[in-house]
């Protein structure tokens, strides 16, 4: 809110040093290609980013806090405008979808080199913004940022390798995996290269702890939460459920459902394909279920969680600033009332007072009879339904248990994107809503 | 086995990363090490050690310096003088006879004896100087050998002894084993030999002891001169070996080097963090307490550090900047030349021969600052207050950063006889420096040590933290606060929610445990103020009635105390006010009524108001026949006492008459803006707060705020209760003759008390602002019919307008003008008040009975909007239309006043409703006692724990745009030219401060404006309650910026804009902030003793009711530093013993104390003699002569006159001497604490004075002060506690010549007894009841059985012309003369005066009262007329006391009714006709011979006060 000149002087020393270990990242690869690979034109390319990198770090250095680097304002502004739960779940489909299918240019090197520099590039212009920093820089959120960077990293290694694996296997030859299936050595292959890593990683947990120390924040009480409060990074992809279940199953249930799902996936998957080496071709479905699974609903949540949602569980856009007194509209109201009241335009059933409880019970079950249907269609019709048609080939080869285990795991993962999107359009609250018995869905 | 020796990744590349990898591994486990070693606070004791080892050996090299060594020499010489001076030949003598008693050393005495004759015969005195110490050799061995002997003895008892023990057991085990009486006999043979052999060696032992000492005593004879004078000077070196061993143990050794290395520090190092641990003073972690620890000591090692021998002095004080001026002799001393070579040895030596200080070679935190190191005590430097530690940064006006310019500059640049103009830099920075005021915070001896209070309790902040961020330190500018950021990292820690307090609420703390606030006023314990700006909050609060609406309870429940209490007493008095009224109470008789006025008067007596309680209860539940409205029945409940009422009144005055008073032009101006008619008001400004509106929201402003002025003022007029005038007195019944005259009404009141509490612009020296300032008092009068009788009334009975009032009745009685008129000055005074206008006048005021057609609209919608909140909308605009129909009757509210709306006069009905209702908006009640509601209660937040308030929980609105909106529009200019700023030189010692002066912000920010502004700004930004505090006092309403347009009209803010200003601001802050509710342990809350809570209690009343307006509560105090002799000697003076002033040897010994500037101190308490033409405080030469202002030749002394006695140069000074005459420089190298109270006092001396020189050109200005409100100091001890009581409840004429009477207060009983009290406290008197036997009639019996005719003599000397009748009344007799002269009656000395005090009394009044012109009549060596009394001074003086003490019994016993009807008659105005009074004067009738007739002898002017 109130971006000032000592903000930046502080943060301009931080990005002099980003800059400059771009330039360097960029003309090792630079050098490396032009006397490794003599790919001459790339190593060009990169060093004249490396050049420019130089450059942005001379301007973040200058010393002056209206020449540091950063996005426009208006950029800022405009992404803060558009960014919302809706467009950020669906942007992150939209891009899973765009990787997934172009995914043979994107394991290129040089593109992914590119796409690297282009995140890089732009967390450097936006750490100029006084409210992205401050949420980025926060001591707790720094691991999550490299966590992000770990992840695409290693999906890229895996899907480039599943790539190259596609490509031979439609060449008829077997993949990488299979060359080089020699025995190797304990000392020195496995036990000198943990050794290494292990000191590594000393030094690295030294160096952070000098420089990074931990947080020291107020003592809880139970009288004041903070604002927001938040749940260990890891579980904030759980958090942001909650936004759209009740905390019993958002909370307890899909969790528990999860661990399972997990624990039941060896039993379930029948393809035998894709044993020891990487490969998408031969297990589509496996691989789009549980990439959407892992990444759409687990860590573009936490995402999401850590760096969007601000107080009072708002949604803010990376560079819009925390304030505790942004309100948004919560109208949402639960299925029955859409159906009885808005729909037939009539009160919701509701037993007489000292009706006997099977009464009640029945009313209630009445009361929430459009969503008891729904959910009955949703978990008991479509399966069947899916056997026959989609899943025609799965069933078969699955056997009845198998399939429904795995429909029925399925279908309370779509669950989540299914009641986003209803909650979304139709301002939907709960299916079923039994509050009586502490019961919602 | 491996199959092959190829392995999967290469081993050389293996090797290559391994290897960077370990050495990163070591660079980081290096770093680690180093960012462990460099941790701030190890640094900061690194520093702190060094400061400590730097300032022990400068003491040391002070302690060393040329005068230790002279003294050393000295004792040294005397030491060697002792040993050449001759033995005493005959102890010698004695030494040897005793010798002689052993013959073992007979040959020993011998030889002894031989070196005494060669010692007679020798005359070299080298010579006898070995003799003698051969001789003394030689008597130390004969004494070394009688005690080996003793110890041979000794050892051979024990040996006897121990063989005895095992005699006996033999014998007694023989018994136990049956033996034959054969052996049994044996064995006790044996024993009993063993025990003969015990005695004899006892015997011996006790003979070798004895010779031994006796040996021993005569020796010691012998060398007691040279043994005193060796211990003076082991004494004297002493100081300097233990002053060296604390250098040696503070400066670093190998071992602690080693130790302190980097790494080898990691593991128990001698820098170790130091912490406190407080388990009683809990931290509330929310889920539990848990103890304190605080560690704030790890850097802040000096916090408890005392210069050594003053435990309340700080060893390092916080830096300051000092202008010191060394002196120069005229001519340079044989030997000094201008020599300027470098070498710094010989320098320095210049240096100290010049003015007495070196140069430290190393500077304390820069190696070349020119640090003085040592001051040699007593010299020119150490004169002139230089102290070894400063840095001198300037020597007459040259800049000096190094240490050899300081040199050259104070060598060479010198006039001979000018005094050098240095500045020095004293003090060490933070975190090295003491804490301030010792003797109250953090010092052993203090009442908060450090090891008892640790630092957060107060402080706040994070003990456990040991860096500078996450102990939460708080900037008390943003400019300090960027200047942490930059040096420490330093940044708000937001998480900690006890930051630490920044400076300027520093004092918040105090009010954890000191909940009564008034015990953080000065004391005579701690006369300088412990907290001021906290205090200063409590009485802005007290005086501007924020308690009104912001009730802060000190009581968690009736057991627990969490804070100060601040409430509004509970409403007795307006009930009863509002009963008065009710046109049913008559019907209850006659005693409901005596309760009712009862009450009404002194609302805290219980009995009354639980009489009228059940009355009313007992009327509610006679239903239909219930004689009292229901809106009496409503009130009943208020009278019930709650479990902890509060205590403090209203303090707006009551409204509930203010019909009677002021009209509704002057309402009308007052309302709208009260600054208007009196720009010192303390009532808040309501209406026209409109700088954050605008548009629609200022619209309504403009339009209703008119509306609401004028049906507030309806609604106060229509609802005011009859007033019964006061009637002026009669022409003829009271015998007045003289018209009303301004001029004669303007000395009434000048000097008549007015001026104690009111200013007025005609008496431009009386600031006093416990009253309203009555400069335009005319105008408002002028606007009410019956205005000028109001005032008429209230000037002469203040408690029938408001039984409550704090203003007092003057008791103006019709006085007698020197033409023989008779005026009435409540008459007089009247007209010129009435006169007092300043021209002002009401303008722009409405009608006062019509409404415009925009005005009634403006009723309508206000109506209509008030009936919304109590009705449905629809409803709401039907009863605006048409009122209540009488069927709704049983509609409960305001809304009652509706009722027949439609056939009443419709305008005047709707501005009645809506003035009840602005009145509950707006709170009025709060401060106001308004009829219609005696029940509301406080309008505003609680603030008994609002320091804590929760930052989320405070709506800031919108209100920092507003005020950086209102801040820029200032600012606006600053932008476009900023004001060029000279470059801060790089030595300057705030330029980092300086460097954060804005010039190149480009919009404003918290540093671009001022730091106090800037500091609350930046607290308003970040949403802190700083900040929100801040501005809720500044501009209320300023919360609805931008807010307005979302709410309806009496949605909005309604607290009042006070007119405080910035300073004010801060302290009534300081004090919000500190309630936080969060007691300590019961330990630590501040219990004073009962003595103290008494003299606490008194304070609040004296502080209520203005006592020291008039009277001097405290004396002022000079803690005066003068040069030895410099106050003239003391006068020896013949006085009774017992009143000879009491000093310990030990006093009079401190009192001889010479500080290093060779000055003594003393305590002066007094007043300081004042100018009797300008009341201004006095100048004098030093012989006493006045001079003038401008008169700078002459030395300049103050002349005081002492209440207490003192010490100057150890020799007592007793109050009544002759004033001082304390030399200035004393005094301004002194402290003064101002006096408490007796302003009035002092602004009215030289008026008096003038008014008495036209009657009489040789008054004596000391005499003026027997015609002012007298000190009040040793009232206690002065007067009885039950007459004092009973007096200051219905005050009596004492002094005739008093020039305005004690006026009669509203006192509660309690209140009364509070001051009785506080005056017993203060003087260390008994209370409440004292027992004296003098006051016995067998003690009177007894004296009379010693001394007959004991109490005729005292009366003879009494109704002596020469004596007491000369001056004082006695009954019915009045000595004639000039009535200034009279001297309280004394025949009621004995019930007002304790008898210890009479005694002293008239042994020397002066010793009491210095002032006093009642002369010493009985003098100690000389006892008066013995034909009156035949005895002694004493006897005279006892018999005298006894008389005055006895006097009714003593009339009444020697009353002859014969005498009395032989009586003339009575004089007209004698006050109480009674006969044993009227029986006295003629002592005919009492004393067996006449006494002589009366005649006129004693000179005018004389006046004598017993009070």
């Amino acid at each position: 809110m109130h971006s000032n000149g000592h903000f930046l002087n502080d943060v301009a020393g931080f990005l002099g040093s980003y800059y400059t270990g771009l330039a360097i990242m960029n003309a090792v690869a630079a050098i490396l290609l032009w006397q490794k690979h003599k790919q001459t034109g790339w190593a060009i390319v990169w060093a004249v980013t490396s050049g420019l990198m130089m450059g942005l770090c001379a301007l973040a250095m200058s010393g002056s806090a209206t020449m540091v680097p950063s996005l426009p304002q208006g950029v800022r502004s405009l992404v803060n405008t558009l960014s919302g739960p809706v467009n950020y779940t669906l942007g992150t489909t939209a891009l899973f979808a765009i990787l997934f299918v172009f995914r043979k240019f994107f394991v290129k090197p040089m593109v992914a080199w590119a796409v690297l520099n282009i995140l890089l590039l732009l967390m450097g212009l936006s750490m100029a913004d006084e409210n992205f920093a401050s949420i980025v820089m926060k001591p707790d959120n720094v691991p999550i940022v490299g966590l992000v960077f770990l992840l695409a990293f290693f999906t890229w290694l895996a899907t480039s390798q599943a790539v190259v694996n596609d490509e031979r296997i439609a060449q008829g030859l077997p993949p990488m995996e299979k060359l080089n299936d020699e025995k190797v050595l304990v000392w020195p292959d496995l036990v000198y290269t943990e050794l290494i890593c292990m000191v590594a990683v000393s030094a690295f947990l030294l160096v952070w702890a000098i420089f990074l120390q931990a947080p020291l924040e107020e003592p809880a009480s139970s009288v004041k939460t903070p604002n927001p409060s938040k749940a260990p990074w890891y579980f904030l992809g759980l958090q942001e459920m909650l936004v759209y279940f009740d905390p019993w199953y958002a909370g307890v249930t899909l969790p528990s459902l999860v661990v399972v799902g997990l624990m039941a996936l060896p039993y379930l998957d029948f393809n035998k394909k894709g044993n020891g080496y990487y490969s998408i071709e031969e297990r589509k479905f496996s691989y789009l279920v549980y990439q959407f699974g892992f990444f759409e609903l687990w860590i573009t949540l936490i995402i999401l969680g850590t760096f969007l949602r601000g107080p009072n569980w708002n949604f803010f856009g990376p560079f819009e600033y925390w304030t505790p007194y942004k309100v948004e509209v919560l109208n949402n109201i639960d299925l029955p009332q859409m159906f009885w009241v808005n729909l037939l335009d009539r009160p919701l059933p509701r037993a007489a007072a000292g009706a006997s409880t099977l009464v009640q019970v029945g009313t209630i079950l009445l009361r929430e009879a459009p969503g008891l249907v729904v959910m009955g269609a949703y978990l008991l019709l479509l399966p069947p339904l899916l056997a026959v048609t989609v899943f025609r080939t799965f069933f078969a080869k699955m056997g009845f248990i198998r399939y429904m285990v795995m429909i029925n795991l399925m279908l309370l993962m779509l669950s989540l994107p299914l009641k986003m999107v209803l909650r979304w359009t139709l301002n939907l609250k709960y299916i079923v809503s039994i509050p009586e018995f502490s019961l919602n869905f | 086995m491996p199959a092959t020796e190829q392995t999967w990744y290469n081993l050389k590349v293996l090797h290559v990363v391994f290897s960077v990898t370990a050495i990163l591994l070591l660079f980081s486990t290096i770093a680690m090490l180093a960012v462990d070693h460099n941790r701030p606070w190890k640094k900061y004791q690194r520093v702190f050690q060094a400061l400590e080892t730097w300032s022990a050996a400068a003491r040391v090299d002070e302690q060393d310096s040329s005068s230790f060594e002279a003294t050393s020499k000295e004792l040294a010489a005397s030491l060697a003088e002792a040993r050449r001076a001759d033995l005493d030949p005959a102890i010698a003598e004695a030494f040897l006879a005793q010798v002689r008693t052993v013959p073992a050393d007979a040959e020993a005495a011998d030889r002894g004896q031989l070196d005494i004759d060669m010692l007679r015969q020798q005359s070299d005195p080298a010579e006898r100087l070995v003799l003698r110490g051969d001789l003394l050799q030689r008597f130390g061995d004969i004494a070394g050998r009688a005690k080996f002997r003793e110890d041979l003895c000794a050892g051979h008892l024990k040996l006897c002894k121990a063989k005895l023990d095992k005699n006996r057991a033999d014998y007694e085990l023989g018994v136990a084993e049956n033996v034959t009486p054969e052996i049994l006999a044996s064995l006790l043979a044996v024993a009993d030999a063993t025990r003969a052999q015990v005695l004899t060696a006892t015997l011996d032992t006790q003979a070798a002891n004895t010779h031994r000492k006796s040996l021993e005593a005569t020796l010691k004879k012998l060398t007691a001169t040279e043994d005193t004078a060796a211990k003076s000077l082991a004494d004297h070196r002493q100081k300097l070996l233990l002053l060296a061993k604390t250098l040696k143990d503070r400066a670093p050794n190998f071992g602690k080097s080693v130790l302190e290395l980097p790494v080898l520090d990691a593991f128990n190092g001698p820098l170790r963090i130091d912490q406190l641990w407080l388990p009683q003073l809990t931290l509330n972690n929310n889920f539990r307490d848990v103890a304190r620890f605080d560690r704030c000591n790890t850097c802040h090692k000096g916090m408890d550090k005392s210069l050594p021998g003053a435990p309340t002095e700080g060893a390092y004080s916080q830096i300051e900047t000092i202008p010191i001026q060394l002196p120069m002799p005229t001519a340079p001393a044989a030997g000094q030349g201008g020599s300027t070579n470098d070498d710094n040895d010989g320098s320095s030596d210049q240096l100290e021969q010049l003015y007495g200080f070196h140069l430290s070679p190393h500077g304390l935190f820069r190696s070349d600052a020119p640090t003085v190191g040592v001051v040699v005590p007593e010299s020119p430097a150490a004169r002139a207050g230089l102290m070894s530690g400063d840095v001198i940064v300037d020597v007459g006006g040259e800049k000096t950063l190094v240490r050899t310019v300081a040199n050259t500059l104070l060598l060479e640049a010198i006039k001979w006889g000018k005094p050098v103009e240095i500045v020095v830099q004293r003090g060490v920075p933070q975190p090295y420096s003491s804490h301030p005021r010792l003797d109250l915070f953090v010092g052993s001896t203090s009442p908060h040590p450090m090891q008892t209070f640790g630092c957060t309790i107060c402080h706040q902040g994070q003990g456990s933290a040991t860096s500078f961020m996450w102990s939460s330190h708080s900037a008390n500018t943003p400019k300090q606060g960027h200047q942490w950021h930059d040096e420490h990292g330093w940044a708000n820690n937001h998480h900690w929610i006890y930051p630490m307090l920044p400076q300027r609420f520093e004092e918040s703390s105090c009010l954890k445990c000191h909940h009564q606030v008034v015990d953080l006023e000065p004391s005579p314990q701690f006369p300088e103020p412990p907290a001021p700006k906290l205090v200063e909050g409590y009485h802005l609060i007290r005086q501007y009635g924020c308690y009104g609406c912001h009730e802060i309870n000190g009581w968690a429940n009736p057991e627990k105390r969490i804070g100060p209490d601040m409430r509004l007493a509970p409403n007795y008095h307006e009930v009863a006010e509002s009963l008065v009224s009710d046109p049913g109470l008559p019907a209850l008789g006659n005693t409901v009524a005596r309760w009712v006025e009862e009450v009404r008067s002194s609302p805290d007596g219980k009995q009354a108001r639980q009489r009228l309680f059940d009355t009313l209860e007992r009327d509610a539940a006679a239903g239909p026949e219930a004689k009292l409205s229901p809106r009496s029945h409503q009130l009943a409940t208020l009278l019930k006492e709650p479990e902890t009422p509060g205590t403090l009144l209203k303090v707006g005055p009551s409204l509930r008459y203010v019909a009677s008073k002021v009209g509704f032009d002057w309402l009308y101006a007052w309302l709208r803006n009260p600054q208007d008619f009196r720009p010192s008001t303390k009532m808040p400004r309501f209406f026209g707060l409109w700088d954050h509106l605008s548009g629609k929201g200022l619209e309504e402003s403009k339009r209703y705020e008119p509306i609401e002025i004028r049906s507030m003022i309806h609604y106060l007029l229509g609802s005011s209760q009859p007033f019964q005038y006061v009637k002026p007195y009669d022409q003829q019944r009271d015998g007045i003759t003289a018209a009303p005259d301004i001029q004669r009404g303007k000395k009434v009141v000048q000097v008549r008390g007015c001026l104690a509490c009111h200013q007025h612009a005609d008496f431009p020296e009386a600031v006093s602002t416990h009253g309203p300032n009555l400069s335009r008092i005319g105008a408002k009068m002028a606007s009410a019919p019956d205005g000028p009788a109001w005032l008429y009334s209230w000037l002469r009975e203040p408690a029938r307008y408001h039984p409550r009032t704090l203003m007092p009745n003057v008791l103006l009685e019709p006085v007698v003008l020197p033409n023989g008129q008779v005026s009435d000055p409540a008459a007089d005074a009247t007209a010129y008040l009435l006169g007092s206008t300043e021209t002002w006048k009401p303008s722009d005021i409405p009608s006062a009975n019509s409404l415009t057609p925009a005005e009634r609209e403006a009723t309508n919608e206000l109506t209509l909007m008030y009936l919304k909140e109590r009705f449905p909308a629809v409803r709401a605009a039907e009863v605006l239309k048409n009122g209540l129909a009488a069927d709704q009757s049983a509609i409960q509210g305001d809304e009652r006043m509706l009722l027949g709306l439609a056939g009443s006069n419709r305008d005047a009905t709707l501005l009645n409703y809506v003035g009840k209702k602005t009145i509950a908006k707006l709170a009025c009640a709060g401060c106001h006692d308004i009829p219609g509601f005696e029940d509301t209660k406080a309008a505003g937040a609680a603030l008994a724990d609002w320091g804590r308030k929760e930052s989320s929980k405070i709506a800031f609105e919108q209100v920092s745009h507003f005020v950086m909106h209102q801040l820029e529009e200032k600012h606006g200019h600053s932008h476009t030219a900023p004001a060029p700023r000279a470059e801060p030189a790089a030595d300057e010692p705030l330029a980092p401060d300086l460097a954060y002066a804005s010039t190149a912000e480009t919009h404003l920010t918290p540093e671009s404006v001022d730091s106090d502004t800037g500091f609350f700004l930046e607290k308003l930004l970040a949403h802190e309650r700083e900040g929100f505090l801040w501005q809720k006092l500044r501009a209320p309403r300023s919360y609805d910026y931008k807010k307005a347009e979302n709410k309806t009209y009496n949605e909005r803010y309604r607290m009042p804009q006070f007119p405080f200003n910035a300073e004010e601001r801060e302290a009534v802050m300081t004090f919000v902030l500190g309630l936080v509710a969060e007691p300590p342990a019961p330990q630590f809350i501040h219990k004073p003793t009962p003595r103290e809570e008494a003299r606490l209690n008194g304070l609040v009343v004296a502080e209520k009711y203005n006592c020291s307006g008039c009277h001097s509560l405290q004396m002022d105090r000079w803690d005066i530093r003068y040069k030895p002799e410099s106050l003239g000697p003391a006068q020896a003076v013949a006085d009774y013993p017992f009143l000879s002033p009491h000093f310990t040897p030990l006093d009079a010994q401190k009192s001889l104390v010479i500080d290093r500037q060779g000055r003594r101190h003393a305590t002066l308490l007094g007043m300081p003699q004042l100018n009797p033409e300008t009341g201004k405080p006095q100048l004098a030469d030093e012989d006493g002569v006045p001079i003038e202002d401008g008169d700078t030749e002459a030395l300049v002394h103050r002349p005081f006159m002492l209440w207490q006695d003192t010490l100057i140069d150890g020799e007592a000074r007793p109050v009544g001497a002759q004033n001082l005459l304390v030399p200035d420089d004393a005094f301004r190298a002194g402290v003064h604490y101002p006096a408490r109270g007796g302003d009035l006092a002092r602004l009215l001396f030289p008026v008096v004075i003038a008014d008495e020189k036209q009657i009489n050109p040789n008054v004596k200005p000391d005499d003026a002060w027997g015609w002012l409100p007298p000190p009040l100091v040793g009232e206690g001890k002065k007067v009885q506690s039950g007459w004092l009581h009973k007096f200051l409840l219905n005050p009596q004429t004492i002094r005739p010549s008093a020039v305005l009477r004690m006026p009669k207060f509203n006192f509660q009983s309690h209140e009364a007894a509070s001051l009785v009290n506080y005056f017993a406290a203060v003087d260390g008197a008994e209370y409440p009841y004292v027992y004296d036997t003098r006051l016995d009639e067998s003690s009177l019996a007894e004296a009379e059985r010693l001394h007959p005719n004991h109490l005729e003599g005292a009366l003879k000397i009494v109704t002596n012309n020469n004596y007491c009748v000369k001056c004082h009344q006695v009954g019915g007799y009045a000595p004639p003369g000039n009535p200034k002269a009279l001297a309280p009656q004394l025949e009621r000395v004995h019930e007002r005066l304790q008898p210890d005090y009479v005694h002293g009394w008239i042994a020397n009044p002066k010793r009491f009262l210095p002032y006093t012109g009642m002369p010493v009549n009985i003098p100690f060596d000389k006892p008066v007329s013995q034909d009156l009394y035949v005895g002694s001074s004493e006897q005279q003086l006892d018999a005298l006391t006894d008389l005055l003490m006895h006097f009714d019994s003593f009339a009444k016993k020697n009353l002859s009714l014969e005498a009395y009807l032989k009586q003339q008659p009575l004089a007209p105005n004698q006050p109480s006709p009674a006969p044993p009074n009227a029986s006295v004067p003629d002592a005919a009738a009492v004393s067996p011979r006449p006494a002589p007739s009366t005649k006129d002898s004693r000179s005018p002017g004389v006046a004598t006060n017993l009070n």
